[in-house]
């Protein structure tokens, strides 16, 4: 079965750039969130495979985020994609149990590496 | 330290410019005091940053060179640097490469810096200023067009 | 974005020009944008960070911008913006900014603000957020301030 994958990203490029990356790969990006609250409702309306999370982001940032989802489902799966990434940053995200940090930029063989880490 | 305060941002443009599109940028190895004033090649990006110091990168380009940052990035073919996807890449450039550099920063000296959202802008004739803040700037040359890239700390660069 | 946010930054422009003698000022239209086009000479962006993160952005005629740093020198004339002109509307949206992050924090939120940018030029078009702004025109004795908030909450 196909992977269905939610991005959650304050950025309209990051979202072209990912959807691109993953669709020619096989992986089919079932919902495009533009903050963390907007991330976590998509999370319980589309249940999907896998998420990239932002960090920074309005309304509420991707840390928060990770945080209820993690809370709604333990099982979720999450990569954080930020462009921050000092150590309190990844620190923080590790405490979540965040599976993966990645650091913007990236490229499809960073991407499809990861994703074939967590799922 | 003050000098790497400087310099690891033309390290994670030039790096980033790279990873993100295969382009080289020729040049960019010396910086230089800027007397002032700055007027905007093109298309400009400014993110600021706070923690134990204030400062500022800006991101200048060439219109060829934003035109081509973003048709090449999101497969398209646009013309007009006014144009939102074209602004919204070069201010996302921006943003990566802060975020590189004050990642790194803030890892080696501990400066817990957060960066505000970029700012993007083109018009005519613009003319940046920061007011009483010295600036260093360093350009670079591509294919597409030069990029010139301006540091600022509160605090100056002594 | 909730106008609470927006009210420090209004309520500042008034209290920092009232310093200046400066007692007519009256908030005009509100307008949600996302791209920013600025027709004025000037615009002075600053940030903020912490518990609030965002940029705003006060734009205003090259004549508007005389008349506040005049008002700052108290009534120096100013008949053109030279460095230490351009430096004084830094200051006034540094001022402004710094005000209203003492304003947020009464309410509990704590802000950094980030050095402020002058940027000169007509026809102007700027992105100053991933959110839309609110674009608010800030009339005053002095001129037309026009003022664009994209804070990210």
């Amino acid at each position: 079965m196909i992977k269905r994958i939610l991005l959650v990203d304050d950025s309209p490029i990051i979202h072209r750039l990912l959807r691109k990356t993953l669709e020619s790969n096989g992986y089919e990006v079932c919902g495009d969130a533009k903050n963390g609250r907007e991330g976590v409702e998509m999370y319980k309306s589309l249940k999907p495979d896998l998420v990239f999370m932002d960090i920074t982001m309005p309304i509420m940032d991707g840390l928060e985020a990770a945080k209820l989802i993690k809370e709604l489902d333990p099982q979720a799966r999450i990569i954080m994609l930020s462009a921050m990434g000092d150590d309190e940053i990844v620190g923080q995200a590790k405490e979540l149990g965040i599976d993966i940090f990645l650091k913007k930029p990236f490229d499809d063989y960073k991407i499809i590496s990861a994703i074939s880490k967590v799922i | 330290m003050d000098i790497d305060l400087y310099q690891i941002f033309g390290t994670s443009t030039k790096n980033i410019i790279k990873e993100m599109l295969d382009l080289d940028i020729k040049g960019m190895d010396s910086l230089k005091e800027e007397p002032g004033e700055i007027h905007s090649m093109g298309v400009s990006s400014i993110i600021t940053f706070a923690g134990t110091r204030k400062g500022r990168l800006l991101i200048d380009m060439e219109p060829g060179l934003a035109l081509y940052v973003a048709n090449t990035l999101l497969g398209e073919e646009y013309d007009n640097i006014k144009n939102q996807m074209v602004l919204s890449t070069v201010s996302e450039i921006n943003n990566i490469v802060s975020g590189d550099a004050v990642t790194q920063l803030n890892n080696s000296y501990s400066m817990r810096l957060r960066l505000a959202p970029p700012i993007v802008f083109t018009g005519q004739d613009v003319i940046i200023s920061i007011p009483k803040i010295s600036s260093l700037s360093s350009w670079g040359d591509t294919d597409y067009g030069r990029i010139r890239i301006n540091i600022a700390w509160e605090g100056g660069n002594s | 974005m909730d106008v609470k946010y927006i009210l420090p930054f209004l309520e500042s422009i008034k209290s920092v020009l009232e310093q200046f003698g400066v007692d007519q000022v009256k908030r005009g239209q509100l307008a949600k944008n996302h791209i920013m086009h600025v027709n004025n000479d000037i615009t002075a962006v600053v940030g903020v960070v912490g518990q609030v993160r965002g940029n705003i952005a006060y734009s205003m005629s090259e004549d508007t911008a005389q008349r506040i740093v005049s008002a700052m020198m108290m009534g120096m004339p100013v008949i053109e913006l030279d460095e230490m002109g351009r430096s004084a509307i830094g200051e006034f949206a540094n001022m402004v900014t710094g005000n209203a992050s003492i304003l947020l924090s009464n309410s509990g939120l704590e802000v950094d603000v980030t050095p402020p940018s002058i940027i000169f030029g007509r026809n102007v078009f700027f992105i100053i957020s991933t959110v839309d702004t609110i674009k608010i025109d800030m009339e005053t004795s002095l001129g037309r301030i026009e003022v664009n908030i994209g804070l990210e909450i």
